[in-house]
C-alpha cells in the first residue's frame, strides 16, 4: 500500500457524516449516501490516481479492485445508470411520514419499497470500491460520533425546526395583532 | 481500517436491534451490507449472490403487497448462518492489523509538526 492521500478536514467532515447516514439506514437509501460518498472522495482523489491505485492494488481482495480498474470506462457507466435507481428510492424515502418505518400501511411506504426492490442487497463492486477508496485515503483512522447515527436514526435528514435567534437576557418581541 | 471496523460495528448493533424489534427486512439488509464490507476486506467470493439478492427482492415485494414471503425470510436467515463466519474472518482480519500496528503510509506531510486529533 502506497502513502495515504491526506483529505482536506472539512472534506473529512463531510464525508463522516455521509458515512454515518450510511450507517444508519437500510433499503436502498444507505447506497444512496454510499454512493454520495464515492462521487466526493472520486473527485477529491482524482479519477487519473484512483485508477492507477486500482490497478495497482495488492489487498486481499485485488481480484476485484484490479478488474475495476482495468474496466473503468465500463465500471463508471454502471455507476450513471445505479445513479437513477437510488435517486428515485431516496425521493420515496424523503416521502415517508416517519424514517424509523412505523407507519408500514401507507400508500408512500408502498413506493418505497417498490423503489428499493430494484436495488440489489449484496453489490461485490461497489463495496470493493468503498473499502478501497477508504482505505487509501487518511479518513481511514479517524472516528465517527455516535450521535451522527442516533440523529439520523431519530430525525431523519429533515429540518428540526426554526432556531431562537435572541440572545441570552433579550425580552421575547410583543406579538403585534393585525 | 478503523473506520470501516467502526461502520462495521455499528451496522452489527442495528440489525441486532432491528431483529429483536421483528424487523426482518431492515435486520437483514443491515447484516448483508456488513457481509458486502466483509467481502471487500476478506477477498472472498460469493457464488450465491444471486439468489440472495432475488430472496431479499421476493420479501421486499411481498412486504409492498402486505404478505409477507416467510419461505423467503426462511431461506435468507439459513444463508445468515453460514454468511456469519466471512464476517467473522473480516473482524480477525482488521483485529490483527489493529493490534500488530500496521503502518499503511504517513497520514500527514513529514513537514507538519502538529497534527489536531480527530478522535
Amino acid at each position: 500500500m502506497t502513502d495515504l492521500i491526506p483529505i482536506n478536514q472539512v472534506f473529512s467532515q463531510i464525508a463522516l457524516k455521509k458515512l454515518a447516514y450510511f450507517g444508519g439506514s437500510t433499503l436502498g437509501n444507505d447506497v444512496y449516501y454510499m454512493k454520495e460518498f464515492l462521487d466526493m472522495m472520486i473527485n477529491i482523489i482524482g479519477e487519473e490516481k484512483l485508477v492507477k491505485l486500482l490497478k495497482d492494488d495488492n489487498s486481499p481482495n485485488k481480484a476485484v479492485t484490479n478488474r475495476i480498474g482495468n474496466s473503468w470506462a465500463d465500471f463508471k457507466k454502471q455507476l450513471i445508470k445505479f445513479d437513477r435507481k437510488v435517486d428515485e428510492t431516496k425521493r420515496a424515502y424523503d416521502t415517508l411520514d416517519t424514517n424509523d418505518f412505523k407507519k408500514k400501511d401507507t400508500p408512500n411506504y408502498k413506493q418505497f419499497l417498490e423503489n428499493a426492490e430494484n436495488i440489489s442487497m449484496i453489490k461485490p463492486d461497489l463495496y470493493a470500491l468503498f473499502v478501497f477508496v477508504i482505505s487509501c485515503t487518511s479518513i481511514q483512522k479517524m472516528n465517527i460520533r455516535n450521535e451522527d447515527f442516533k440523529i439520523f436514526q431519530q430525525k431523519g435528514y429533515r429540518a428540526t425546526g426554526e432556531l431562537d435567534k435572541r440572545k441570552v437576557g433579550d425580552a421575547p418581541k410583543p406579538v403585534v395583532e393585525a | 481500517m478503523k473506520l470501516v471496523g467502526i461502520l462495521m460495528n455499528k451496522r452489527i448493533e442495528f440489525y441486532t436491534e432491528a431483529s429483536m424489534n421483528k424487523k426482518k427486512i431492515e435486520s437483514l439488509w443491515h447484516f448483508y451490507s456488513v457481509y458486502s464490507i466483509s467481502l471487500a476486506i476478506t477477498g472472498f467470493e460469493d457464488l450465491n449472490i444471486k439468489k440472495k439478492n432475488n430472496l431479499m427482492k421476493d420479501l421486499i415485494e411481498s412486504q409492498a403487497d402486505g404478505d409477507f414471503d416467510f419461505d423467503a425470510c426462511n431461506k435468507l436467515m439459513d444463508f445468515v448462518k453460514t454468511d456469519m463466519k466471512v464476517i467473522e474472518t473480516a473482524i480477525e482480519i482488521l483485529n490483527i492489523k489493529k493490534e500488530a500496528g500496521e503502518i499503511f503510509g504517513d497520514t500527514y506531510r513529514s513537514g507538519m509538526f502538529a497534527v489536531n486529533r480527530y478522535d
